[in-house]
């Protein structure tokens, strides 16, 4: 199958079943085939578009998925970019993936995306056709003579862009496969049953979201999914269609769990499964949910190559991690202690970075993706993560791992939560700073040193535990780069 | 929690310089924070104060600096 369409209707579908639905309404696979047409429309006035790249900043998730349908089965390449971007990171995104062809609403939350995207175009010298909506979906065309702009080929079917670590963009190239396998991830996950209801808050329209959108549309599941974060308009939405299986972020969940009590609603009593992905799930969550009365599940997801992974159990039991049929693991490097990094293998290679072969080749290799995760098989034949390659401390010749420093001391009882990093030491290369949030306030560092001491070999003793109040948190995550800064500074 | 303390933590959280800070500045149009960083922000300030839910009337009690202050504040009282 090398399109959307043909992958998603090839098959006999109920054309009346809602099967997508969002704050603009409920979506039959009817409503979505006729979208669907209504843009193939659109692109024959606009000539061929195989091989062309066509970027969406469309937050209306129907018209959304209608455009990335046609444009799949007019074999163009779908680049979904983020409505939340602003000036200097969408220029730099739309100058890294020049884009044939934009798609664009006039502004969201207060930026003028058309204007900025006009002025681009306009200084980039290569034929560029933008399609601005204004209101009802109804598309203004300004079209920018200029050279001609190569065509991708292949089977390339997305580019996911990103900021990339470093403020230079990073694209991923994806096809059919991959959505194939977060699909695969999702009916094996979640058990999904007819006539499952699933509720998705995350970016909707996103690679990511996209490739949960095309996967649940194929297997016949009946999508819901929020077009922005307005919390009271999120509850609306899933009261009135009593979503038993929730799948979002620890931080989106905290936040639908404070604005259900703050409206006064007990909205998540309905969930039968929830499932947590994105981010780290703390000990301060789960204790947080220890007596929510619903299952509660996650995937591992890598953002180059698909879901991998999932948890049979309950992560509130053990966070052993299941992988999902027709993909391989090993590990490489193995230590001395079982620990490696986790490399994975599927049926279908993946297929790069876009226009980056020398990036692609740091972490693809003979046939093998190199995750950066660090895992060991513990006991019960599972895999265990304990922290990211990246994260590693090389203090005085040895190997430490943070999450594994941070693991040991989250289980003191007096220890609410733990962040391990490394900083320069003028001997041993790096050191290790044990942040630490404590939730009884007499406890002291000797205590916690005597603690390490009885359960990890010495050299992976923090150098130094400090106490802290509040972690720094950026974008609902914790904020290395501020904790190392403030380690090193505090020297 | 006083203004200025609330003032600071908005600040440390959001990454927004204190000054642009004031009672009637828009989160939207005059701090640039976009919707998800407000979500992000309230569970924080939430956290932060140690407020198990607050009393939401309408997006508007979302809307400005001062807004946000007094539905965390009255909450606490």
């Amino acid at each position: 199958m090398n399109n959307f369409y043909d992958w998603i209707f090839d098959q006999e579908h109920d054309l009346n079943k809602e099967i997508l639905s969002t704050q603009r309404g409920n979506f039959s696979y009817r409503d979505i085939q006729q979208g669907v047409e209504k843009y193939v429309q659109l692109f024959e006035t606009l000539g061929d578009i195989k091989g062309k790249r066509i970027a969406l900043i469309v937050p209306s998730v129907y018209d959304f998925t209608s455009l990335a349908l046609a444009i799949s089965k007019l074999q163009g390449i779908t680049v979904p970019l983020s409505p939340l971007l602003r000036h200097e990171d969408l220029i730099s995104v739309l100058d890294f993936v020049s884009p044939h062809i934009v798609f664009t609403v006039t502004e969201h939350n207060g930026f003028q995306l058309w204007e900025t995207i006009n002025q681009w175009a306009a200084s980039n010298l290569k034929e560029t056709i933008i399609l601005e909506n204004k209101a009802d979906m109804k598309w203004n065309q300004t079209i920018h003579i200029g050279e001609k702009n190569p065509l991708e080929e292949g089977q390339i079917q997305i580019i996911g862009c990103t900021s990339g670590s470093t403020g230079t963009p990073k694209g991923i190239v994806y096809d059919v496969d991959f959505v194939q396998r977060v699909g695969k991830g999702i009916n094996i996950g979640l058990d999904i049953v007819d006539n499952d209801k699933l509720f998705l808050l995350a970016p909707a329209t996103g690679v990511f979201g996209l490739a949960w959108i095309l996967s649940t549309m194929q297997s016949k599941t009946h999508l819901v999914l929020s077009e922005n974060f307005n919390f009271p308009e999120i509850i609306q939405l899933f009261e009135s269609h009593a979503s038993q299986k929730f799948i979002t972020t620890p931080s989106l969940f905290k936040a639908m769990d404070l604005f259900g009590k703050s409206l006064g609603k007990q909205v998540l009593n309905q969930v039968s499964l929830l499932s947590v992905f994105g981010e780290l799930v703390t000990k301060e969550f789960l204790q947080t949910y220890s007596d929510f009365p619903a299952k509660i599940m996650s995937f591992l997801g890598i953002t180059e190559f698909g879901t991998v992974m999932y948890t049979e159990n309950d992560i509130r039991n053990d966070m052993n991690w299941t992988l999902l049929p027709n993909i391989k693991y090993k590990f490489d490097s193995l230590s001395e202690e079982g620990i490696g990094e986790l490399i994975y293998q599927s049926e279908r290679p993946f297929l790069g970075y876009y226009q980056r072969p020398d990036l692609t080749s740091e972490v693809y290799k003979d046939g093998w993706f190199f995750s950066g995760d660090l895992g060991r098989t513990n006991d019960d034949g599972k895999i265990e993560l304990v922290g990211r390659k990246k994260d590693m401390i090389k203090k005085g010749g040895q190997q430490v791992i943070p999450g594994e420093i941070e693991n040991v001391l989250e289980k003191h009882p007096d220890v609410l939560r733990v962040v391990v990093v490394g900083i320069p030491h003028p001997v041993f290369g790096e050191q290790i700073i044990a942040f630490v949030q404590k939730n009884r306030s007499d406890l002291h560092r000797q205590e916690l040193y005597e603690y390490c001491n009885l359960r990890i070999a010495r050299y992976k003793i923090p150098d130094q535990i400090r106490f802290i109040e509040e972690f720094p948190m950026v974008q609902g995550k914790i904020d290395k780069v501020a904790l190392r800064k403030k380690a090193t500074e505090q020297e | 929690m006083s203004f200025e303390e609330f003032r600071q933590v908005i600040a440390d959280i959001s990454k927004v310089p204190l000054e642009k800070i004031h009672k009637d500045a828009s989160f939207r149009d005059e701090l640039d924070v976009d919707s998800l960083q407000m979500v992000n922000l309230i569970v924080e300030l939430t956290a932060r104060f140690n407020l198990g839910s607050f009393n939401l009337q309408s997006d508007k009690d979302l809307e400005t600096v001062g807004a946000l202050y007094q539905l965390m504040t009255m909450e606490e009282s």
